[in-house]
């Protein structure tokens, strides 16, 4: 005689359900609660942020458009232009030993008006060469 | 008048004569002739053309500067950054609002505007420091220490002018 014994229902039951459930429900409560929380602490008002940084990625500032720059650097005088503006970066650089040495061509110019460059002044010609090649040294005239 | 629509879709009216302060909406006006069409300009803001059109309302009348009036970097380069009291009134924004009349006074092309704005922010770099500079304009510093000491060395005659 064969003695069998009743199969073990593998489904969970209704209590376990319901646990599971429980459970399941607190851990999302949870989570929005948490995130709520965080949320609180998030400006809404966005005008905060003024869109400035989405804004920042699409469209240059004025600092980053060279013929701005131009324009903006070309308002201060050389002492401005050297202690303050030329060693901000390359690019501020670049614009400052043009309009620092441009004066210093007209200088010459005025000072010495038969002289041309190349011969008593090699030092500005030599500038001049290396002004259309090179961005940043400029050979000084003394 | 003038119908100007703005970025954000908003319309704003304005005096013909105070428009074609800005160059761009002159040309604009004379290409499309007597129209009641209105002008886009997708890259000004209400806000930013509230501002501007307060600017060109004010300044009505004056004389415009000459289309080849640009001396940058000639002889009579021009280093005042002397400002009109009311411009002054006018201009004394946050810093992201002038960025943005600068911006909008180069692509209308209204060059009264595009010089305060642009004496303004000489204004702010007078008498700083680089450092200060960079700080205040969220500007990245890209020089090695050593070119940084040549150009500073190259450039000390400036201090005796």
């Amino acid at each position: 005689m064969r003695c069998s014994f009743p199969k073990k229902n593998k489904r969970p039951s209704v209590y376990a359900l319901h646990t599971y459930l429980f459970f399941l429900l607190t851990l999302i409560y949870c989570i929005v609660r948490y995130l709520l929380h965080a949320l609180e602490r998030v400006p809404t008002d966005f005008s905060v942020f003024e869109l400035a940084a989405c804004k920042k990625m699409t469209e240059p500032w004025p600092l980053e458009i060279p013929e701005l720059l131009v324009q903006i650097l070309s308002h201060l005088e050389p002492i401005d232009l050297q202690r303050s503006a030329l060693l901000v970066n390359r690019q501020w650089a670049e614009i400052c030993l043009d309009f620092l040495w441009y004066e210093v061509e007209v200088d010459v110019k005025l000072r010495h008006p038969l002289r041309t460059p190349g011969t008593h002044f090699g030092n500005v010609a030599r500038w001049h060469q290396r002004r259309s090649t090179s961005t940043h040294y400029y050979i000084q005239i003394r | 008048m003038v119908t100007l629509v703005t970025s954000d879709n908003e319309k704003f009216t304005a005096d013909k004569e105070v428009a074609e302060r800005s160059v761009l909406i002159k040309n604009m006006l004379e290409d499309v002739g007597e129209s009641d069409q209105p002008i886009p300009l997708p890259n000004v803001s209400s806000s930013v053309l509230k501002k501007v059109l307060e600017y060109c309302e004010h300044h009505r009348g004056e004389p415009l500067p000459a289309a080849d009036a640009d001396t940058t970097q000639d002889d009579t380069r021009k280093r005042t950054t002397d400002i009109s009291e009311w411009d002054q009134k006018f201009i004394t924004v946050d810093q992201e609002m002038l960025f943005e009349i600068i911006l909008a006074a180069n692509y209308l092309d209204i060059k009264s505007l595009l010089d305060v704005g642009c004496k303004t922010v000489a204004n702010m770099i007078k008498g700083k420091t680089p450092e200060e500079i960079r700080k205040l304009f969220n500007i990245v510093n890209d020089f090695t220490p050593e070119e940084e000491a040549q150009i500073k060395k190259e450039n000390e005659w400036a201090e005796d002018r």
